[in-house]
C-alpha cells in the first residue's frame, strides 16, 4: 500500500501541528474506540484529508470530500499525518 | 378503527417491525412523518430523536431511531438504536447521497446482520448540485438490496420506497463473515445479528451472553479487522458507483466556515445572542408581555372570572382608583353579603363610584374554597394568567430560537468552537448541546445528556443543568424582572450566575476521577431552517410545555392556596423569615416564592413578580431562585437518568448553593 519511497517524501507530524490549508494523509490513528469511530466516519490510515481550521485551544477541523470532522486536541495530538 | 384495546396490542404483536436507521441529519424523520402521519421532530444536530417514536404504516409498526454511525454501544443513543434494530423485521436505511462513503459503513453493517434492508438514497438534489453522480443500479447490485433515489423534503421517490418496503430482502453479506455468523448462531442458538455483534466486540451483547457461554465468547472478537475491511469495501463500492465532476469543491458554505473561524466565530456567537435578545428579551418580554399579561390577563381575564363568581357568592370588593402613573389615589370597599345578584343596591353604588375613573379591583372571597380557586393565588385566576398570558408568549419565543439553532446546524459548530473552554470544566464541546437546550427546557436537556459518552460527563452536565441553568419559562420571568431592574442589575446577575456555573464545573472536574473525553464529531452543513419545520417543532414543544407545566402549575397553586387558607403559609413565611429577611434581605413574603419554586422554577420566579423589590433585591432574589431546586418534572427525569442517590445529592446541593450564594450576593449588594 504505502511504499517506503513515498514515506520519505512526505513530512510526518502530529495533526495538531498541521496548518489550515494543508493537504494531509492520515499515517497513524491511535488504537481504541476513537479509531473505531474514525473508521465509521470514513477516515482510516491512508485517507487523504485537508486541515481547514485550527482553533486556539488546539481543536482541529479536517475535511474529506463533502464531509467536515472536528477533532479535539487530545486526539489530534495522537494522530500522525503526512503532508502531501 | 373499532378495535378493542387489548386486541389492539395483540394486533401490534403480530405486526411486522419496520425500523428507520441512518446517520445523523440524513432526513430520516421526514420518512417517518410520511409513513406514519405522526409528528416527529426533524433536526440538524446529532441526537434529537432521543425518545423513540413509534407509528403505524399499513401492517407495520414503524420505529424511528437516533442517528448513528454504526451498530455498537459507545453511548446511550447507539445502545437504544441498536436494541430496536435487533428486533426489526425490515430496515429502511436512509443514506445521504452527498456523504455516501461515510454512510455506507452503516449500510454494510446492517446488511451483514442478515436483516432485510431497503436503502433510500436521500438528498439526491444536493448531490446533483455538487456534481456527484451515482450509478444507482450498480449500487443496488453490489449491495444486493433495493436502492431508491429520493429527495425527502420534496417527497420524491417516496412511492417507490413504500413499494420496496413490502418486498424487502436481505442483501449481499460479506461471505467469510456470514459463514462465521452462522457458525456462532448455530453453536449458541442465538440470532444472526447477535452473533455479528459478538464478533464485532459489542460490549453490551457480550455482557448479555458471557455468563451463559463463559469466557470463550471473547475469543470471537475481531472488531478492528472487520471494521477496516468493511470500510475498505465501502470505499471500493463508492469508487465503483460514484463519479464526481468537480475537484473537491467547497465543503461548507461561508456561514459554516465563519461559525468555526477562530475570530469571526466569536463575533458570530455575539450576533446570534444579540438577535435572540432582540426578539425574546425586547420584543416579547417587554412589549408583548406587557399587553398580554396586564391587559388580557389581569384586566380582562381575571376580572371577568372573578366578577362571574362574585355574582353568586359573598365577596368584599376593594376598588382602588389609580392615577396615570398607576399609583393608588383613592380606595373604597364594598361588601356583598350574598353576591352581586342579590345586592343590587351595593352594586349600583359601586358602579357609580367607578364611573369615569381608572380603577383596579381586589376581590376578597369569604369561602376558603373560592379563595383557593379564585383568590390572589387562585388556581383558576393567577395560575391561568401566569401560564397563558405571561409564560406562553415567552416560551414560544424561546422554543422558536432553539428550533432555529438546531435546524440551522449551528450547534455542532458551536460545540467545536467552545471545545477548549469546556475542557476546563471536564467536558468536551459536545456538552454545549444539552447546555443550550437547557435554556429551553432543563427536563428535555437532561434527557439529551445521553449523547455524551461517559458517566462522568453526564454527571457534571446534569449537575450544572439542574442547578445553574434557568429554563425558558423561568428565564422568561427573569428577563422581565431584570428588564425592570435595569442594566446594572442584569450584568451583576449574569456575572454571578456565570461564576457559579464555572465554579461548579471546576469543582466537579477536580473531585470526580477521570478526565474529559476528546471531541470527535462530524459537522453537518449549515442550512437555512425550513419554516414549516420550525413552526411544527415550536408548536409541539409549546404544547408539551402547557401540558406538562400546566398540571404542575395547578398543583402548585392548589398547595399554596390550601396553605394560605389554613394559615400554614404564614407559618412557613415566619419560619423561613430569618433566612429570607435576615440573610437574603428580601421581604418576608418572598418565602412564598420558594414553596412555589419547589414545584416549578418559573413559578418560583413568578412569585417575585408581585413583590415590590429594589433592583439589588431583585438580583439577590433571582440568583437564589435560579440556583434553587429544579422543577418536579426535571427532578423525576434526573432521578431516572442518574439514579436516586446522585439525583437527590444534586437536588439537596441546589438548596445549599442557592441560599449560600444568594445570601453572599445580598450581603455584598444591599
Amino acid at each position: 500500500m504505502r511504499s517506503k519511497r513515498e514515506m520519505k517524501r512526505g513530512e510526518l507530524m502530529r495533526l495538531t501541528e498541521a496548518e489550515p490549508g494543508m493537504e494531509l494523509e492520515i499515517y497513524e490513528l491511535p488504537v481504541g474506540n476513537f479509531k473505531t469511530h474514525f473508521v465509521r466516519l470514513g477516515v482510516i490510515e491512508g485517507t487523504r484529508v485537508k486541515c481547514i481550521h485550527k482553533l486556539p485551544g488546539g481543536t482541529v477541523v479536517i475535511s474529506k470530500r463533502h464531509q467536515e470532522i472536528a477533532v479535539g486536541s487530545e486526539i489530534a495530538k495522537k494522530i500522525m499525518v503526512k503532508k502531501i | 378503527m373499532h378495535v378493542h384495546q387489548s386486541a389492539e396490542t395483540k394486533v401490534e404483536k403480530d405486526m411486522k417491525k419496520l425500523v428507520l436507521v441512518g446517520n445523523p441529519n440524513v432526513g430520516k424523520s421526514i420518512f417517518f412523518n410520511y409513513l406514519t402521519g405522526l409528528y416527529v421532530e426533524v433536526s440538524n444536530y446529532p441526537g434529537t430523536t432521543v425518545e423513540i417514536l413509534k407509528g403505524r404504516y399499513k401492517n407495520f409498526v414503524v420505529y424511528d431511531t437516533p442517528g448513528i454511525y454504526g451498530l455498537s454501544s459507545f453511548n446511550d443513543e447507539e445502545r437504544i438504536a441498536k436494541n430496536i434494530i435487533m428486533d426489526a423485521d425490515v430496515i429502511l436505511n436512509v443514506v445521504d447521497a452527498v456523504n455516501l462513503e461515510r454512510d455506507l459503513f452503516l449500510t454494510l453493517q446492517l446488511i451483514d446482520s442478515g436483516k432485510p434492508v431497503v436503502v433510500a438514497l436521500n438528498m439526491m438534489d444536493e448531490a446533483e448540485q455538487k456534481k456527484i453522480k451515482i450509478n444507482v443500479e450498480k449500487l443496488s447490485n453490489l449491495l444486493g438490496v433495493t436502492v431508491i433515489p429520493t429527495v425527502a423534503v420534496k417527497q420524491i421517490g417516496f412511492k417507490e420506497v413504500l413499494n420496496a418496503i413490502e418486498k424487502a430482502t436481505a442483501g449481499n453479506r460479506d461471505k467469510k463473515l456470514a459463514e462465521k455468523i452462522s457458525l456462532i448462531s448455530r453453536k449458541y442458538g442465538i440470532s444472526d445479528i447477535e452473533s455479528l455483534l459478538i464478533i464485532e466486540g459489542d460490549s453490551e451483547t457480550i455482557d448479555k451472553f458471557k455468563s451463559k457461554f463463559d469466557g470463550e465468547i471473547y475469543a470471537w472478537n475481531e472488531r478492528e479487522k472487520i471494521y477496516i475491511e468493511r470500510r475498505n469495501r465501502a470505499n471500493q463500492i463508492v469508487s465503483e458507483v460514484v463519479t464526481i465532476n468537480t475537484a473537491g469543491g467547497k465543503v461548507s458554505g461561508l456561514i459554516g466556515r465563519i461559525a468555526i473561524h477562530p475570530f469571526f466565530g466569536l463575533i458570530f456567537i455575539g450576533v446570534v445572542l444579540y438577535l435572540a435578545y432582540l426578539v425574546v428579551g425586547k420584543l416579547i418580554a417587554q412589549d408583548l408581555v406587557e399587553f398580554t399579561e396586564d391587559k388580557l390577563g389581569k384586566q380582562i381575564y381575571e376580572y371577568n372570572v372573578r366578577k362571574f363568581v362574585a355574582n353568586y357568592f359573598p365577596v368584599e370588593v376593594n376598588v382602588n382608583v389609580l392615577n396615570e402613573d398607576d399609583e393608588i389615589v383613592d380606595s373604597r370597599s364594598f361588601i356583598f353579603e350574598h353576591g352581586f345578584r342579590n345586592s343590587p343596591d351595593v352594586l349600583r353604588k359601586m358602579q357609580s363610584f367607578v364611573q369615569g375613573k381608572r380603577v383596579e379591583y381586589e376581590f376578597n372571597f369569604k369561602n376558603p374554597v373560592l379563595v383557593i380557586f379564585f383568590g390572589e393565588f387562585g388556581v383558576l385566576t393567577m395560575t391561568v394568567r401566569y401560564l397563558l398570558f405571561l409564560l406562553l408568549p415567552l416560551v414560544v419565543g424561546f422554543y422558536l430560537m432553539l428550533a432555529i439553532l438546531e435546524d440551522s446546524g449551528y450547534l455542532p459548530r458551536l460545540a467545536t468552537f467552545v471545545d477548549r473552554l469546556m475542557s476546563y470544566i471536564g467536558l468536551n464541546g459536545k456538552a454545549v448541546i444539552p447546555l443550550i437546550l437547557g435554556f429551553g427546557c432543563v427536563t428535555m436537556a437532561t434527557i439529551t445528556t445521553r449523547i455524551l459518552s461517559t458517566k462522568r460527563e453526564k454527571r457534571i452536565i446534569t449537575a450544572i443543568l439542574q442547578i445553574t441553568i434557568p429554563c425558558s419559562a423561568q428565564l422568561a420571568v427573569i428577563t422581565t424582572l431584570l428588564m425592570r431592574a435595569g442594566f446594572q442589575a442584569t450584568l451583576i446577575y449574569i456575572f454571578t450566575m456565570f461564576s457559579v456555573f464555572v465554579m461548579i464545573g471546576i469543582i466537579l472536574n477536580r473531585i470526580l476521577p477521570g478526565g474529559a473525553t476528546p471531541l470527535l464529531i462530524d459537522l453537518p452543513p449549515m442550512r437555512i431552517p425550513r419554516i414549516d419545520n420550525l413552526v411544527r417543532k415550536t408548536w409541539m414543544r409549546t404544547f408539551f410545555f402547557l401540558k406538562e407545566a400546566g398540571m404542575w402549575f395547578f398543583i402548585g397553586a392548589f398547595i399554596v392556596g390550601v396553605m394560605q387558607v389554613t394559615g400554614l403559609l404564614d407559618k412557613w413565611i415566619q419560619t423561613l423569615s430569618p433566612l429570607t429577611v435576615g440573610w437574603l434581605q428580601l421581604p418576608s413574603e418572598a418565602s412564598r416564592a420558594f414553596i412555589m419554586g419547589i414545584v416549578r422554577r418559573d413559578f418560583g420566579a413568578a412569585g417575585f413578580y408581585a413583590l415590590d423589590l429594589t433592583p439589588m433585591q431583585t438580583v439577590a432574589g433571582l440568583v437564589t431562585i435560579t440556583l434553587f431546586v429544579p422543577c418536579i418534572a426535571s427532578l423525576m427525569v434526573m432521578l431516572k437518568e442518574r439514579g436516586l442517590f446522585e439525583g437527590l445529592l444534586i437536588w439537596i446541593s441546589s438548596w445549599v448553593i442557592a441560599f449560600t450564594i444568594g445570601g453572599i450576593v445580598s450581603q455584598i449588594l444591599i
